[in-house]
Formats: structure tokens, sequence, C-alpha cells
């Protein structure tokens, strides 16, 4: 393929997008009304697979170990590990998501969000089917949940990606939507190809992800975002089948790299809104990532598997932002709350004046001055040009 | 990340998600080809292994082996009144064979055809018979005739569909899965064809863990062993009121390797297992390899850390009869 037409992206632009819901328990069907003649079948997919660059062979019966992230499956032969994406061939373990898109959009950069990278500017925004965690309230869940063959994907290389970036006038790659860890191989082949493309890649991740993969990659990024689950190995464990230290260690890792990083953590009602437990992370952020790393608390929406908890009250995230400013963090944001909020700006953590305001994903005044504040001349943290 | 550890993260979650309790399950009943409304029940715990020494590949033709054996199953005189008593001509039939190990080591397509005539000899026409698996990919790599259209049996995998798995997620236990549209809307009757194999993670690999692959996320699945993930799968409605029939295609076994094909680690078993009650073959089955895997030198699946718990998941659960001594074996 040597674009992805108007149409495709249409296709990738509805994918996932159909309505879902976590059915009850119910009784099967009694019998089928269904014409077999009339079912409706696609074409094959082409899963073309592509070795891994991450994994050790084991020495028992062609059994691998996958490296890549830190559940380190090891994965027998013809079988895949958890994330459902890598599948061991005879001894050799290959990714079949390389090249298989299942999402493609324009977004704002600040729909990923990242606040303090290139404000106001577009992201062409894809993702592969498959992750490696499986958070019970996950949005996407109907592309990172299932298998690649599974869903319908169009196949696009590396160069034909950046050559639609470019030609969307998009200056960053942003790698969302599921989770750029299971797809790494591809995500670092299209970081490589768009960097001397002038095109800056970001990753929206969990940050689940091993420190020699993640040394590798950074690199090739412009910046990064991470989905900062909770506090407690409890969350990681129960509610998105992960652990919590492998993700502090990861976010230390891009710190000492100097790689620009926000943090995102969405305050879910009864599991992980507690002052005690966040007032710990906001410590924990500051002393070992800095004051000035933007922290985004988001507002949860019953979904997935977790429909039986109703949305966040605003109030307990405006009580956590306070918390966060407290204990001496400067770049705070609620995000999913009404557009207009005073937390969707910006304000220099000098002088305290308001440097972005944003309506929803929308930057409506941006007076930061080649990344100073216009007022005091204070640095901004962030990238705020392009390099 | 070591195995146990994941089992501990996986079973921790459960909790909190207050997964339904799934307790002892009544037998399902449906109504077969002499219009007669059956209990499932009546056949708990019984288990055939039908076996000749000439049948000890999958390319040879076990027709002959399998109605005899499901007469005797069933405690009729002639094969085809078995397959009277277990399907109507109204039914659409699901056949969910187990594709993933390639032709050596997957249900043979002789003992598919026997299936399929067996079900022609209780009325079922051929298009009302779905042949499947997970992807027609799988399929073909077996030889078997993939087919979507026209008439005559249907031949496909679940990917092969526009809308193969439910835009819903409906749970079952512990599993929260989107199923296979063949199993949840198309059929009305279903047969489990899977093969006497050992399994990496699960232990063995036979009937009950033939499943997972009507699931869209069996990789979610695979912790501790797959237990109880396996039996919770088992326990829902699509499959427990829909499962009528199991055969494990066993020219040759394999004790050890699973589950892809080994050579080193299979052994000629020459026949059948016929159930109505997957647990107990699964047990049954599970005997055999164990006693393989003896004979063989090898370490007691229990003490390779990979016992199949499911198994004694899925009969305390009452989806069927998992202690050996309570399973009457029959033997052909
Ligand atoms: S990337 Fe996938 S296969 Fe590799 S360790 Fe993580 S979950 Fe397992």
């Amino acid at each position: 393929m040597n674009s992805i037409n108007r149409r495709h992206m249409m296709r990738l632009m509805l994918l996932g997008s159909g309505a879902y819901s976590l059915g009850q328990d119910r009784a099967p069907s009694s019998g089928s009304s269904v014409n077999l003649d009339d079912l409706q079948f696609k074409a094959e997919p082409s899963l073309r697979p592509v070795e891994a660059m991450f994994w050790e062979k084991q020495p028992q019966d062609k059994k691998v170990k996958c490296t890549l992230c830190p559940h380190e499956c090891v994965v027998a032969d013809m079988e895949r590990g958890t994330c459902g994406v890598r599948e061991n061939r005879d001894g050799t373990y290959y990714t079949l998501v390389h090249s298989r898109l299942c999402a493609a959009h324009l977004d704002p950069i600040e729909k990923k969000p990242l606040f303090h990278y290139l404000p106001g500017t577009k992201a062409f925004s894809i993702a592969t089917p498959g992750c490696n965690l499986e958070c019970k309230y996950c949005q996407n869940w109907q592309i990172s949940q299932f298998r690649p063959e599974q869903i319908e994907c169009i196949e696009a290389s590396p160069e034909v990606l950046v050559a639609n970036a470019s030609r969307n006038a998009a200056p960053t790659i942003a790698f969302t939507y599921t989770e750029p860890v299971i797809f790494y191989e591809y995500m670092y082949d299209i970081a490589v190809a768009a960097r001397p493309a002038g095109i800056g890649s970001v990753m929206i991740t969990s940050g689940f992800i091993n420190r020699e993969p993640l040394r590798k990659l950074i690199p090739e990024l412009a910046a990064i975002k991470v989905d900062f689950k909770g506090f407690t190995d409890e969350f990681y464990r129960t509610i998105c089948g992960g652990e919590l230290q492998p993700v502090l260690d990861a976010l230390v890792t891009i710190r000492r790299e100097g790689l620009w990083l926000e943090l995102v953590v969405l305050i879910v009602p009864t599991l992980n809104d507690s002052i005690e437990e966040n007032r710990k992370m906001f410590h924990w952020i500051k002393d070992n990532l800095g004051s000035h790393v933007p922290l985004h608390l988001s507002r949860f929406h019953p979904t997935y598997k977790l429909k039986n908890l109703p949305a966040t009250p605003v109030s307990t995230l405006e009580r956590l932002h306070s918390e966060a400013r407290d204990a001496g963090l400067n770049y705070v944001y609620l995000g999913n709350v009404q557009w207009g909020h005073p937390a969707e700006n910006t304000y220099c953590h000098s002088c305290g004046k308001m440097l972005i305001r944003r309506y929803g994903f929308q930057v409506v005044e941006n007076h930061l001055d080649k990344g100073h504040c216009p007022h005091c001349r204070q640095s901004i943290p962030g990238v705020f040009t392009k390099s | 990340m070591s195995r146990s550890r994941r089992h501990f993260l996986r079973c921790s979650g459960l909790s909190l998600l207050a997964a339904p309790i799934v307790g002892p399950m009544s037998s399902p009943v449906f109504r077969n080809g002499y219009a007669e409304s059956m209990s499932l029940d009546r056949w708990r715990g019984r288990v055939v292994v039908a076996r000749n020494s000439g049948y000890d590949s999958f390319s040879k033709n076990p027709a002959g082996l399998l109605d005899q054996g499901l007469a005797a199953l069933l405690g009729t005189e002639r094969g085809s009144d078995a397959w009277r008593r277990l399907f109507r001509r109204e039914d659409v039939v699901a056949v969910k064979v187990n594709a993933l190990a390639g032709p050596r080591l997957s249900p043979g397509w002789p003992l598919v055809q026997a299936v399929v005539d067996g079900l022609k000899t209780a009325g079922v026409p051929a298009g009302q018979i779905i042949v499947w698996d997970r992807s027609s990919r799988e399929l073909k790599r077996l030889g078997y005739p993939v087919n979507t259209s026209g008439d005559g049996v249907k031949v496909f995998g679940t990917d092969a569909l526009r809308q193969g798995y439910e835009e819903t997620i409906t749970r079952a236990g512990s599993v929260g899965s989107c199923f296979s549209r063949i199993i949840a809307r198309y059929a009305t009757a279903v047969i489990n064809v899977g093969v006497l194999k050992d399994h990496d993670l699960a232990g063995i690999s036979v009937l009950l863990k033939n499943f997972y692959g009507a699931i869209h996320n069996p990789n979610k699945y695979h912790d501790n062993n797959c237990s109880p993930y396996v039996a919770h799968v088992n326990s829902h409605p699509d499959i427990r009121q829909k499962l009528r029939l199991n055969i494990v295609d066993a020219p040759v076994g394999q004790y050890h390797g699973g589950p892809a094909f080994n050579n080193r680690y299979t052994w000629t078993f020459g026949g059948l297992l016929l159930a109505v009650d997957a647990v107990a073959a699964d047990r049954v089955a599970l005997d055999l390899i164990q006693r393989q895997r003896q004979s063989a030198g090898l370490r007691t699946l229990r003490q390779d850390n990979r016992y199949p718990a499911y198994i004694d998941v899925a009969g305390e659960m009452g989806l069927g009869e998992a202690t050996l001594s309570a399973i009457r074996r029959i033997e052909v």
C-alpha cells in the first residue's frame, strides 16, 4: 500500500468506535434464526510476522522468553504472550502487528494529553491492536483487548506512515489508543524514519516496559506521556493486571534520560481516589521526577468492566489538584471535566500569570514567548519549538 | 515474571471485581430427533474409550469406530440411533475443532467427515453444520476444505466473519469475554472435537480448554494453569446449554511438550474418547496422559506445577464428573 487514502482513514476512525457494554450473564440463544448463507465474511487477514527485538531462547522445547515488558512471558511453540500479539513460531519469537494499523486519526496534541509539547499542533495518531495490561476501565478495549487477526486492519509501512503525517502537516506522530509497548518494533521503525522528515514521535503509554527496550527507544522519541494508574501495587494488580514497581522504575529512567515527560492519573472513585495515597504519589513524583513534570488528573467514566462505579466527582479532582499543588508540583491539570475549567490552563510557576488558555482540546490563547513567560521571562518547562 | 506471581496478580483481581460466584448448575435439557426432551445429566460420568489398533494416524477414517463408540455411550443399538438421540433436523450444529498444533496433532478431516455423516443420519442438513476454530488460516493448514458459501458444510474460522465476536462482554464467573458468534448466535448445538495432548500452561488441552478458542481474549486467562478460567468459560450458557457431544480424536496422544506437536513425546493411542460429559472425558484424558508420563519417567503434572485444577473446579461447579473413581469408563 502506498498511502493511507481518505476512505481508509475514515474506516480506521470508525473502527473501535462502536457501542459496547458489559453484558450480564445471560441465557443462551435458544435457536438460530440466521440463514447461514447470509453471513458476511471479510478478507483473510495477512499476518506478516516480523522477528521481535527483545526475546531469549529457553533451554527446553523451543520455548522463548519475551523480555520486552515486565510480564516476561515464557511462551511455548505456537503460543502467544499475554498481549496476544507476539507469537512463538518454531522457537523464534515474532510480532504480528508490525505495519498493521487499526486506528489512525489526526488529533490535537492536547488530546493525548501533552500540554507542554508543541501546544496547539496536531499529532498523527496511530495504533495497532493489543495491550500488555487489561485495565478494567479501558476506553479503547475494542482494539486494545483483541488479537490482531480479530480486528480489521490495514497495512502501512513506517515510510507510508511518515509520508502521511507529512502530507497532513503533522509535526508529530503519536503512538497511542492501545499500548505502544506491544507494537514496539513498528513504533521504533516509525520513529527512526520520522526523524529525518522533521517529525517528532511521542509515546502514550502505561510505562509497563523493561529498562533495556525503554532505553533503546528513548533517543528516538520527542516526548512521552505515561498513564500512571495509581500508587499501590494492589491497584496495578487487581485493576490493571500489572505491577507498580516496574512503572516507577520506567519513570525514573525516562527522567534520567532527559526525555520530556507528562503524567496522567485517572482517578477512579473508591479504587484510587484516597487523599492519603495520592498525597504520597505527589510527593514521590516531586522527589523523583521533579516539580516541573506536568500532572493531569483525569475523570473516570464508567466503561468496559467497571460499569458499577459512578463518574468521579469534579470536587474530588479539585481537592486532589490542590493537594498536588501543595505537594510542590507546579503544573497540575484536570482532564475530562467541563471545558473551560480553569485547571485546563497553564500558569507560570514563577509569577502565576496565565500563559496558555485552553477550551477542551483547543488552545484559545498562547502567550508564551519562545518558551518563556512574557511577564517575568521565566523559562517554562516543556518542548515549545520544533527541533 | 513467574507463573505463581502472575497467578497472584490475576486472582487478587478477581475478588475486587466481585465476579459472580458460580455454584452447582442445573443440567441442560434439549429436544432430540425423536422429539424427546432429554437431560444431558443422563450421561454424566460416562466415557467411552473406543480403540482399534489400525487407527494410528489422523489421516485414517474412524467412521466405524465413531458409530460403535457412540452407540455404546448412549446405549443404542446402532450409531444412527445415537445421533438422533442427540440431534434433530432443525439444529444448527457447530463442530469446534482444535486446529492449533497443525495436521499432526489436530482432529483429522476423516473424523470430521464422519461426524458430519453422523449428523446427516439425524436429519441435519449439511448446510446447517459449521466446522470451525479461531481462524480459517489454521483450518486450511490442516487441509480442511474451507467453505464460506454455497452448498454443503460450512468450514471457517471466527476471524473470517466480518463480525466474528459479540460486541459486548459477557461474564462467566471470573472470565469476561466476547464470545464467537458461531457459538453465541448461530449454533443451537455444539460438538467439541479435541485431541489428546499436553499443554505447557494448562497441563492438558483436550476438551474443556478447547473453548478458549471461542473467546476473543484467551491470552488474558493463562495464569495459574488456566484455572479456574477454563472451568468458568465452560460454564457460559452458550457452551453449557448447547454442548451435546465431546470427541477426542486420538490416533496418537502427546504426553509432554504441548501444545505444539512434538514427535518425541507422542505415543500411539489408536482410538477415540467419546462423552456427553466433557469434564469426565478430560479427567480420563488426564489419567491417560499422566500414565504415559509415568512410563516415560517424567514428573507428574502436579510435580511440574501445571496440574489442570480447572477439571476439579468444573466438577465442583456441577459441569460434569471430575472424580476418576466415579467415572464409568466403557471400553469398546
Ligand atoms: S510484550 Fe507481550 S509477550 Fe512480551 S512480556 Fe509483555 S505481555 Fe508478554
